[in-house]
This record gives C-alpha cells, structure tokens and sequence, in this order.
C-alpha cells in the first residue's frame, strides 16, 4: 500500500462508512474483540478499512477474503463521523497493481500513529462498541461470523 | 332483565390471593366471554352449514358481567349472564341454550386437549382453537385458571401449557406475552422496528410503535438496557422468534433482574477451550500456541475474579503475541484485561464511553492477593453509572 503524503486530505463525510474485516477468532458469540479496530504492530499505526462510499460491505469482503485469501468473519463498520469524534484521522489509500497483487481503489485507513498503545487501546475499544452497537454488516457464513 | 351465574373461572396463583384480581388479568374476562361467543358461532355454522350469515342480534345475545370477586386464597371472580327477560333473543335449539353449551363445549376442550370431530368438525374447531391464543395470555408459568360450571370449583385446569397445545393444534405458530431485558442493536425508523440483543445473547426483531422509538435510540447510542413488554411469536417448539408488538419499551429500573449488562454467553471453560484449540502460526507465522498449564492457571483466576466479584462473564480472545485478551462492555466503560501467562502479568485499560478519560494498571498476579485487586479495578469500572 502506498505511503500517505504529508498533505493528504483526511475523509470529511461524517456519514461515509468505513469497513473493517475481522479475522474469525476475534469474534466471539458475535461480538469483535476491541483488538480488531486498533492496528497491529505490524500495521505501523494505520488500521485498514475500505471506503463506503466506493465499495459495499459484501465487495469489501470479498476483496479481503477471495482475492487477498485473508480470513475474515465479516464486516463490520464505523463512521467517518466517529472516527473524528474521537480525534481519529481517516486518510483515502488506494492501493495498486503492482506493487501490490490486486488494486484496491477503495482501501483507506484510520490513522493510530500520534498515539501511544493505551490510547489506541481506548479509542480501538470504542470503536468496537460502535461496530458492535451497529451489528455485522455482511455475514458470509453465520457460523463463521459468530466465532467461538 | 335477569342475571344467572354463567361461570366459575378460579385464579390460582401468588397473584390472585386475597380475593384479589390484578388489573392486567382482568383481559382474560373478555377473552373468555369471546372464546364462548366464538364456540357458539361455530356450533351454529356446524349445524346450520348452508347458511351464510348468523342470526340478528346473535353476539348480542351472550351478554356478561362480573358481578364480584369472592373467596380468599384464590380469585373467584363471579360471572353471570345478563338476559334479557321479555325474550327478545329466543333460543336457536329448543330445550337447548347455544351459549350454555357452547360453555360446556370449551370446559370440556381443556380438559381433553382438543374437541371431538363428533363435538365440532375440524374445521370449526381450528375457529374455536384459535381463539384460545387470547385467554390465559397473562398468566404466568406457575398459574392457572380451573373453567367450571357455576358452584363447582374442580373445573378443568387451564394453564399456559394448555394454551399452547390447544392454540398449535390450529395454527403452527402461537403469541404470547414476553417481558425482556436486553440491549437495542440496529434500529430502524422506517420499519418501525429494533434488534434486541437480550442478556443472554439471543436477538429478536421487535416492531414497536413510534411512541416507543425515542427510549429504544437512547438504547442504541448509550447501551442502556431496556425492559421491552409486549406479545412475542413462538415456533411449535416454544421457541420464540420475534417480539410481534411492544405494547412497553422502558428504561431498567436499577438492580432489577437481569440488569446488569450482558456477558459473553459462553462459560469462561468453553472459551479457555478454545484458546487451546488454537495451533502456533494461527494468526501469523509468529503467533504461538497456548500451553495448557498457562491456560488452567487463566481459568482459575478468571472463575475466582468473576465468582468473588460476581461480575459478568468476559469475552475472551486470543492475540497474535499470544496473550489472552478478556474485555467487558460496561454500562460506563471498556474494559480490557491483557494478560501475559508466562509472566503472570495483566496490564489492565479502562476507557470511559462519555469522556476521554482512561484509566489503565498493572497487576502482577504473581503476589498474593493481587487477584483482588484486580476484581476491584474491575467492579468499579463495570459498576460505574
């Protein structure tokens, strides 16, 4: 994925959805584990989502689970809107082929890197709890997505 | 005009002592009268059956009223038959009252489970048995109602049960009354409707009227649990599958029960379980498994936590780096535990959902009597309001 200019220009649509793929043992009776809206250490404080307003939740998986053959239990969504409630940036990132194997015009990423871990804990915990409130948005398979 | 007793209906029941009939029952009177009603307009078709319409005046002609409620212990609400003494509605059968038999007819169908094809052919039956979906709704598990001739208190014994097989016998679905506390997922004004997650993580559709709507939002934004009352749709193996009318959607009063906010459904064994089904290289090619005197020694501490602090059961997850992850989602706040087995290490954030504030600690679980302060940090957080 590419690296975001310094003056790149957040996502302002406080309405625009964001979509996040969960991997299958981070959903728990339903639930996704605070851990999957934060990044990992590997992901150098940007969490990957992809844009509502260019993909659909169904599209979003299928470009993380069919072409990227990640797992994934399901999508999930946070707003624009709340991200920037909590003083998370959200930058466009769309990807393309090569370097990467497939394009993904849709791909963004909610920005983490200012924060230190038990802030990005804390916001990644709230932003599950909005994904949560909202229920999955695409189930491909109810057993998958219900985890456990 | 002259009244006759009509019925005994006996309350049973903690509710009904003292000769006391609760407002919320008194449904079931009218419910009675229509079920009777109903038996006496299927009698009639049955035997009648190329005519079209009833009689003039044939509702009419079953007027009730309840007169008083008698005797201690039990409800004895005393029923009688108002009839109109000139004989302004004779008789259908000569020798035979309609509505006394059909009386007789519905004390006789509770107590067989059903009516006889020789009593009502099947096809009026299912009229009648129907209609049973609306007498007995508000009776509660352990209550009943004996339906009997006037003066004779062992008549036959209706209860919730009763009305359910007599109302599948009709239909393969019934309704009856619900009262759940849970948490509104996914509203939708348009439809006029709501998820309900309930506190043991089951979920229903709930149509609910727009009155209702604004508590049911604050619900969604806050994840305050909301009491929802109204008349729910089960399956033939009681099972219930949808809230079909809200006739209350309220804010929880506190401590009532089932209030506290939902834990995960599953025990905390099955979830350790699963964390040990989990094989090295399951997220990435650098996650570990978990070894299984570390994850006994995760079970002990969390059912001693949970037990000594009764707090409701976490979601237990994995991570990559191969802690174990429990987190609750508070009335108040988000509470994660992360917990390193090897070390005995749990590194513990806090984040407040209406403000930015976020509390974090480290327990070393090595040292006793750190497990107690780690259920304290927790109880304050998950008890906060």
């Amino acid at each position: 994925m590419t690296s975001p200019v310094s003056d790149a220009v957040p996502l302002s649509d406080p309405q625009e959805m964001l979509f996040r793929q969960v991997h299958p043992n981070f959903v728990r009776d339903g639930r996704p584990s605070s851990q999957a809206f934060r990044p990992t250490k590997k992901d150098e404080g940007k969490l990957s989502v992809a844009r509502g307003s260019m993909t659909s939740a169904e599209n979003a998986f299928r470009h993380h689970a069919e072409r990227l053959q990640l797992p994934s239990a399901g999508t999930w969504g946070v707003l624009v809107g709340e991200c920037i409630g909590l003083q998370l940036q959200t930058f466009p990132d769309p990807t393309s082929a090569p370097p990467e194997p497939f394009a993904d015009p849709a791909h963004a990423f909610v920005d983490f890197r200012e924060l230190s871990n038990n802030q990005a804990e804390a916001r990644g915990a709230k932003l599950a709890r909005q994904a949560a409130m909202r229920d999955c948005l695409y189930v491909p398979d109810r057993k998958a997505a219900l985890g456990g | 005009m002259k009244k006759s007793p009509f019925v005994t209906l006996v309350f049973q029941g903690r509710r009904f002592g003292e000769a006391a009939m609760p407002l919320e029952t008194l449904p079931e009177l009218a419910a009675y009268r229509d079920l009777v009603l109903e038996a006496a307009k299927a009698l009639f078709q049955a035997r009648n059956p190329t005519r079209q319409r009833l009689p003039r005046g044939f509702e009419t002609g079953l007027q009730l009223v309840l007169e008083k409620v008698i005797e201690g212990g039990s409800a004895l609400p005393q029923i009688s038959r108002v009839q109109d003494d000139l004989g302004l509605f004779p008789t259908l059968f000569p020798g035979v009252d309609q509505f006394e038999e059909a009386r007789n007819i519905i004390e006789r169908g509770i107590a067989q489970g059903g009516f006889d094809d020789s009593v009502l052919p099947p096809d009026y039956a299912k009229q009648v048995l129907s209609r049973f979906g609306a007498f007995g709704r508000t009776l509660a598990p352990d209550e009943a109602i004996l339906v009997g001739v006037p003066g004779n208190r062992n008549g036959s014994r209706y209860t919730r049960e009763v009305r359910r097989r007599l109302v599948l016998q009709a239909q393969p679905t019934y309704e009856d009354e619900v009262d759940l506390v849970g948490e509104v997922r996914a509203a939708d004004k348009d439809s006029e409707g709501f998820n309900l997650r309930t506190t043991d993580g089951a979920r229903y559709p709930v149509r609910v009227p727009p009155l209702f709507f604004p508590v049911a939002l604050r619900s969604l934004t806050s994840s305050a649990l909301v009491r929802v009352r109204g008349t729910g749709l089960f399956d033939n193996t009681g099972k219930l599958t949808r809230i079909t009318t809200a006739s209350d959607v309220s804010m929880t009063e506190e401590d009532s029960e089932g209030a506290r906010r939902p834990g995960c459904p599953t025990p905390v064994e099955a979830q350790v379980r699963s964390l040990a089904a989990l094989s090295k290289g399951w997220f990435d090619e650098s996650s570990p498994s978990y070894q299984r005197g570390e994850l006994e020694w995760l079970e002990g501490l969390l059912k001693g936590v949970l037990d000594g602090f009764e707090l409701p059961t976490p979601y237990l997850y994995p991570t990559p780096e191969g802690l174990a992850r429990a987190e609750w989602s508070g009335v108040k706040w988000e509470v994660i535990v992360s917990m390193n087995l090897s070390e005995r290490v749990a590194d513990v954030v806090a984040a407040r959902i209406d403000s930015d504030r976020v509390d974090e600690d480290r327990f070393s679980l090595m040292h006793p009597g750190t497990e107690s302060k780690l259920g304290r940090f927790l109880i304050e957080h998950l008890e906060a309001s």
